[in-house]
């Protein structure tokens, strides 16, 4: 069930975004329009997609139980937490400027995803954001929103 | 020939200026560094390093770039003898001879001469290019769009069907980087198309953040389940100078390996991880002592090296000379020409000979630093190792999103490369090839918008797809492709270990 989840995805996505290119206009096939490419790009998917699914269906037990194998609810969350933490960072950097964004973000992933002891990983994403900062600000003049603080 | 010494006496003047004497270094260090380390590819890396060049003078901004390409196929099997584990995923042959060199106490010979057939190849491939790139971009600047048309379409499909694993899956992912590609202002109208209102949407997904997503983030996400601690070859590393019998074992493998590269890293599709099988296969079939190949050869070390090598400078030919590319390490190189202003192709060489000589005199260059960073230091690369992973991941993490956040100073990027990011990781984790999407995105706007101007002039006729003999091999080619698979029922496509294309 699995492995056949991710053509019923894409199978989805095709008509979603075939739907919407439809709507652009599709033109003829000697003079196409902006929706024609996306369009059959869609119809593609979706025919490779129903490919993938009914030979998915065709899979042995066996073959099901190793798919099933491969995502485990310990590796969900750490994968939400790191997606998440990302996220933070591109929220946070207009908000509160490079610096802090960053000492956040390297706190999140060492204190809460790597479950470093407090303290370590305080000191840790202090330097970690320091070095950051001078790496790019000060050496390669990479230009970051300054935030509410400042810096 | 008069002219070809001129340009490289050109070349070499403005390579081995200062500056790009620097870049080069930087490149070839930084290649070699994340090569060592599993965790982080060259795609990825030089992704990241996209926003960080832009301020840089263009020439050496194309160098440091090709340098991190190629400098990371040195730095690969480092990992791969010391640690049977490959830094890179064409170095995962190396594994298999150059790891059981190093338990039999021949660690030394094995890194020396991955350096050696390394350098040799790396210098034949950018030889290959100075003699062919030349001539093949006058002969492209012949080819009008819809020649093109026939050659992107022969791209895609070869990226299909040599990406690794199975081709329904391959074609899939390559459909959703057409898809993805898009997304934006339409080529010929300007019409915005799923941009859904928003500003961000309307230029188009960035290169950037789908890369460094697709490439950088879920390698790291795969990375941390990996809960095994690597094991770090801590005995001393003798004999780096390959003895008589080292040299004559392993010189026609080079020289194989060297010619088999070259010419497979032209082809889409194949980057830098088919040919190093190809040669190891070769080497094993043409060998008087087949069954000794997996206990320890130095054969099965110097043929794949050497491909690998070759094969980065083999698929530089079709950036320079008609502004493809056949992997997705180069699609990088050409978002950074790009980035510049700088139209890879046929018309490179006369616009911008500066550019195109000077980043190819820096690949001798390149390969000769990294001969000196391989060889006496490859015990500084292998403390490298010794650094946990704990404290590496976040860093590469930040990295990522400083390089998605600063190609347009947009904290959305950083959302999208996060999306990017968790989509690579489902699509390894589920055996979707990543590298058919990232071509499939860097070439379907240019597809499209091709197709579209050759109807424009054709009045919509179809004819003109076929009307150049070239167009027509083109074709022909890939319907050879299309029908390939049928006659091949029951047998399965080539599945590589480490599919990822890097």
């Amino acid at each position: 069930m699995r492995r056949f989840a991710p053509p019923a995805a894409l199978l989805a996505v095709s008509i979603l975004m075939g739907w919407f290119a439809h709507r652009l206009g599709l033109g003829s096939i000697n003079r196409p329009e902006p929706g024609f490419f996306p369009f059959w790009i869609c119809v593609g998917l979706a025919a490779t997609s129903i490919f993938l699914m009914t030979r998915d269906l065709r899979q042995s037990p066996e073959d099901e139980a190793t798919s099933q194998a491969v995502f485990t609810l310990a590796g969900y969350r750490r994968v939400l937490s790191v997606m998440a933490g990302t996220a933070l960072f591109g929220l946070l950097l207009e908000v509160s400027g490079f610096l802090a964004a960053t000492f956040i973000f390297m706190a999140f992933c060492w204190l809460v995803i790597d479950r470093q002891s407090l303290l370590r990983g305080l000191l840790i994403s202090a330097v970690a954001s320091a070095a950051a900062f001078v790496l790019f600000v000060k050496l390669l003049n990479v230009h970051f929103p300054r935030g509410l603080l400042g810096f | 020939m008069g002219d070809l010494f001129a340009n490289l006496y050109f070349g070499f003047s403005v390579s081995l200026a200062p500056h790009n004497l620097l870049a080069c270094f930087m490149g070839v260090f930084v290649g070699t560094a994340i090569g060592v380390l599993p965790g982080l590819g060259p795609v990825a890396t030089m992704s990241l390093l996209l926003p960080i060049t832009i301020k840089m003078e263009p020439t050496a901004a194309i160098i440091i770039m090709a340098g991190v390409f190629y400098g990371a196929m040195y730095g690969g099997s480092t990992t791969s003898i010391l640690l049977n584990l490959p830094g890179e995923a064409s170095s995962v042959v190396t594994t298999l001879d150059g790891y059981q060199m190093a338990r039999q106490g021949r660690a030394g010979p094995a890194l020396a001469i991955c350096a050696w057939g390394s350098f040799i190849a790396g210098t034949l491939g950018v030889l290959g290019i100075t003699l062919m790139a030349p001539a093949l971009a006058e002969m492209a600047v012949k080819i009008g769009p819809p020649e093109l048309v026939a050659l992107l379409c022969l791209s895609f499909l070869l990226v299909v069907q040599f990406s690794g694993g199975s081709r329904p899956r391959a074609a899939a992912s390559a459909l959703l980087g057409f898809l993805l590609s898009t997304i934006g202002l339409d080529p010929v109208e300007s019409t915005p198309r799923y941009d859904f209102g928003t500003f961000t949407l309307m230029d188009g997904v960035g290169f950037a953040p789908l890369v460094i997503g697709l490439f950088g983030i879920s390698e790291v996400l795969i990375n941390l389940e990996k809960s095994e601690k690597m094991e770090v070859f801590k005995g001393r590393i003798k004999g780096l100078w390959p003895t008589r019998q080292d040299w004559r074992d392993s010189a026609p493998a080079i020289g194989r390996g060297s010619v088999v590269g070259f010419f497979m890293g032209i082809l889409p599709g194949m980057g830098t991880i088919v040919p190093p099988f190809l040669s190891y296969s070769l080497e094993r079939r043409i060998s008087r002592r087949p069954e000794k190949f997996g206990t320890g050869v130095i054969e099965g070390v110097a043929g794949p090296e050497a491909a690998n090598n070759s094969a980065t400078a083999g698929s530089m030919i079709p950036l320079l000379t008609l502004g493809i590319a056949p992997s997705a390490a180069v699609a990088v190189l050409t978002a950074a020409f790009l980035t510049h202003g700088v139209q890879p192709g046929p018309l490179l060489i006369t616009e911008h000979p500066a550019i195109f000589w000077g980043v190819v005199t820096s690949m001798y260059t390149g390969n000769a630093l990294l001969l000196l960073l391989n060889l006496p230091l490859v015990g500084m690369w292998a403390r490298l190792l010794t650094v946990p992973y704990r404290y590496l991941w976040p860093m590469i993490l930040l990295f990522c999103g400083i390089g998605a956040y600063s190609v347009s100073n947009n904290p959305v990027d950083v959302l999208l490369m996060a999306a990017f990011g968790l989509l690579g990781y489902m699509m390894r984790k589920l055996n979707y090839p990543g590298a058919p999407l990232v071509l499939a995105f860097v070439l379907g706007r240019l597809f499209e918008e091709k197709v579209r101007q050759s109807l424009v002039i054709s009045r919509g006729s179809y004819e003109t797809f076929i009307a150049h003999p070239l167009a027509l091999l083109a074709w022909i080619a890939s319907a050879i492709l299309l029908l390939y698979p049928f006659f091949m029922r029951g047998r399965s496509a080539p599945h590589f270990p480490g599919e990822e294309e890097e």
